[in-house]
């Protein structure tokens, strides 16, 4: 499902026009942001959780340059999915 | 921060956003999950634009242990969801860590320190961690391609408690004004005025308190802290700037002064006809500061061309005696300076301090001015710091060679006045201008190579040595390269050998029918002849054998070494410092799999 589908079924469900449902999606997804800028961890029930992990720096080897590489740490979301939905895949 | 957001703080956060009720929000929120819920089940990926694609991945079943009984167990076959971040989200978090990059690490950096430090903090991946801290600068900062911030960044970070650190080096001063993580921003500023110095340390507390402020601070704050600490920073460092720009007027007349009486003695090759004027004062000068005396031989001064033509054309109204004394009219300039100072003072010794600056007269501010460029000379000689200043006050007040004419003609007027007290004061200039002149050759800032005979020799030394150096390197690597391996023919697998070698005879005896009458030397090296005719191995220093030749060549299979290769052959692992001499290794533990490794022929001594 690409952004626009999922943009029309999030419309229909909750009864609003795609457009209105589009900035919803946005100002949704900018508090996600937010919150996970400030190293919150997002926890919804039955989804799973939206956590903000830091990665430490290491040392890469180029595999054919051969060549040793720093790369920084950096911030990364994680996203763990809570039991719930694993079990609806199953 | 480290706050666990739940579903209706984040609906309550939308509904401001947003301007939709809180129960509106709520829903949709809730909606929101369930419809990527759905369509996870439906359609295994779901793409939200901002946010990121929710996909879920079919893993396959696999045989492993069951961790708690160290049984035998199958894990079965599921789908797991994964969530890839969109650009925009990722980088929105990232903010921190934008400025970084990787970096390509020369071959000096020490790893292991970094891995040792890292590991205690690998448990805990929260942000607030305090970062590794890698110390080893020398091998990163090579790389020129990186920008300054990104280099030091990765390479030297401290912790967020060790920022009070003030340390002098600007390599770290950059990384100790950003010692949090949350303030990118820093990076950049500090970048952009490396320079500053002086400044560093009071600044660096400044910016340090200020950063102990923002630690706390969520990361938006803490960069608003930072802008005004660093403007202050800017203040700073002009309100210095203009500072030291301004004393340095003030300060020019004295210092003047100062040169104009160092200046004094310069002329003091008395001259009969001198006007006593010029010579008392350089008597009084002398006797004051003869050690002040840098103005001593003009001839090694090179700077001076600037001063004397402004001086020649107003020097014809000086006694031409002095001239021809002296090698450069340079120094007239100076000596007819001089007397205009004794004019309004009275002619007695003077201390050497400043007592003079009260009553100089603007006009000998203004001859001060043309002879500053001499001065300027001079003062590079003279070890006297407040000289210096002068230098610089040259460009707060220009030279007015107008003037130079009137001071001249003013000058001539007052030398005529006092005949006398010249020629008592001759003697004394005289021996301390020698002693000045000695002096004056050893200078501070002497040319290099300052006397002929010194200069030829050294040259003569240095490029002696180089050819030795020449020779010397020229031997070692005639000698290294007999050693090559391309010299050394094995001569069990090289194709080439035997066809050199039987022509070998032929070749020799014809050039011996035509050279030597002697018999053929098989030992002599044939010059068409790639491969030696006798060619040397290397040998291992108090070895009990002898590597007469290769005896084989052995491709390594996997699983072995040199020592097994020693014991296949020799019998003993002991044996393979012959292998390892023969084949030149550098690293015998680290041959691959198919390497050709020579097995020497021993012979026992």
């Amino acid at each position: 499902m690409n952004n626009k589908e999922f943009a029309s079924e999030l419309a229909r469900r909750i009864g609003r026009n795609t457009k209105d449902t589009g900035k919803l999606i946005s100002a949704l997804v900018s508090e996600v942001s937010a919150q996970l800028s400030d190293e919150n961890q997002i926890n919804i029930q039955g989804f799973g959780v939206f956590d903000v992990k830091k990665k430490l720096e290491r040392v890469a080897v180029h595999p054919s340059t051969r060549q040793r590489m720093l790369i920084p740490p950096r911030m990364e979301i994680k996203f763990k999915p809570s039991q719930t939905i694993k079990d609806k895949l199953k | 921060m480290d706050n666990k957001i739940l579903l209706q703080e984040l609906a309550l956060g939308l509904s401001s956003r947003s301007g939709i009720s809180k129960k509106d929000s709520d829903t949709f929120v809730r909606s929101f999950f369930e419809v990527i819920e759905q369509a996870l089940v439906e359609d295994k990926i779901v793409k939200v634009k901002g946010l990121g694609t929710f996909k879920v991945v079919e893993v396959s079943g696999r045989e492993s242990v069951d961790v708690n009984t160290g049984n035998r167990i199958h894990i079965k076959g599921h789908s797991k969801i994964t969530f890839t971040p969109d650009p925009l989200i990722r980088d929105q978090v990232n903010r921190p860590f934008a400025e970084f990059d990787t970096v390509i690490l020369n071959d000096g950096v020490d790893i292991e320190a970094m891995e040792a430090i890292s590991n205690p903090l690998a448990n805990e991946e929260s942000v607030a961690d305090e970062l590794p801290v890698v110390e080893k600068v020398a091998g990163i900062a090579d790389d020129s391609s990186v920008e300054e911030p990104i280099v030091e960044e990765p390479v030297i970070e401290k912790s967020v408690k060790e920022e009070p650190i003030v340390e002098a080096p600007i390599v770290e001063e950059p990384v100790i004004e950003k010692p949090d993580t949350e303030e990118p921003v820093v990076e950049e500023a500090v970048v952009e005025e490396p320079v500053v110095e002086n400044q560093d340390i009071e600044e660096t507390t400044t910016v340090s308190s200020a950063v102990d402020l923002a630690i706390e601070e969520p990361v938006d704050e803490s960069l608003k802290t930072v802008r005004p600490v660093l403007g202050e920073r800017v203040g700073v460092i002009k309100s210095t700037r203009n500072d030291s720009l301004e004393t340095e007027p003030d300060e020019a007349e004295q210092d003047l002064e100062d040169l104009y009486r160092t200046l004094r003695p310069a002329w003091a090759v008395a001259d009969a006809t001198m006007p006593a004027n010029i010579e008392s004062a350089v008597a009084d000068s002398l006797s004051n500061e003869p050690a002040k005396e840098s103005l001593e031989d003009p001839s090694d001064v090179s700077d001076s061309e600037e001063a004397a033509p402004v001086e020649s054309a107003p020097m014809e109204n000086v006694p031409e005696e002095v001239l021809p004394e002296e090698s450069t009219s340079k120094e007239v300039a100076p000596e007819e300076i001089a007397p205009v100072e004794p004019t309004p003072e009275e002619i007695k010794p003077e201390d050497a301090s400043s007592e003079q600056s009260d009553e100089i007269p603007s006009k000998e501010a203004d001859t001060m001015e043309t002879t500053l460029e001499e001065s300027s000379v001079e003062i590079v000689e003279d070890e006297v710091d407040s000289a210096q200043q002068p230098v610089e006050s040259e460009c707060v007040e220009p030279a007015e060679s107008e003037s130079v004419d009137d001071d001249y003609a003013q000058e001539d007027s007052s030398e005529v006045s006092d005949p006398n007290p010249a020629s008592d004061s001759d003697p004394e200039p005289e021996s301390q201008k020698e002693d000045l002149k000695a002096k004056y050759k050893r200078p501070s800032y002497s040319f290099r190579g300052s006397t002929e005979p010194e200069v030829s020799e050294r040259k003569w030394l240095t490029t002696l040595l180089y050819v030795l150096g020449l020779i010397v390197c020229l031997v070692i690597g005639y000698v290294l390269g007999c050693n090559h391996v391309f010299c050394k023919e094995a001569p069990v697998k090289e194709t080439p050998s035997p066809v050199v070698v039987p022509q070998q005879p032929l070749i020799e005896n014809e050039t011996e029918d035509d050279i030597v009458e002697g018999e053929p030397d098989p030992d002599a090296a044939d010059p068409d002849e790639i491969v030696e005719a006798k060619p040397t191995y290397p040998q291992v220093n108090g070895g009990e054998y002898e590597i007469v030749g290769v005896k084989t060549i052995h491709a390594i299979k996997k699983g072995e070494s040199i020592n097994i290769l020693a014991r296949q052959y020799f019998g003993d692992m002991e044996m393979n410092v012959y292998i390892i001499k023969l084949n030149n290794l550098k690293r015998p533990d680290l041959v691959e799999v198919g390497q050709q490794i020579k097995i020497p022929e021993l012979k026992r001594k």
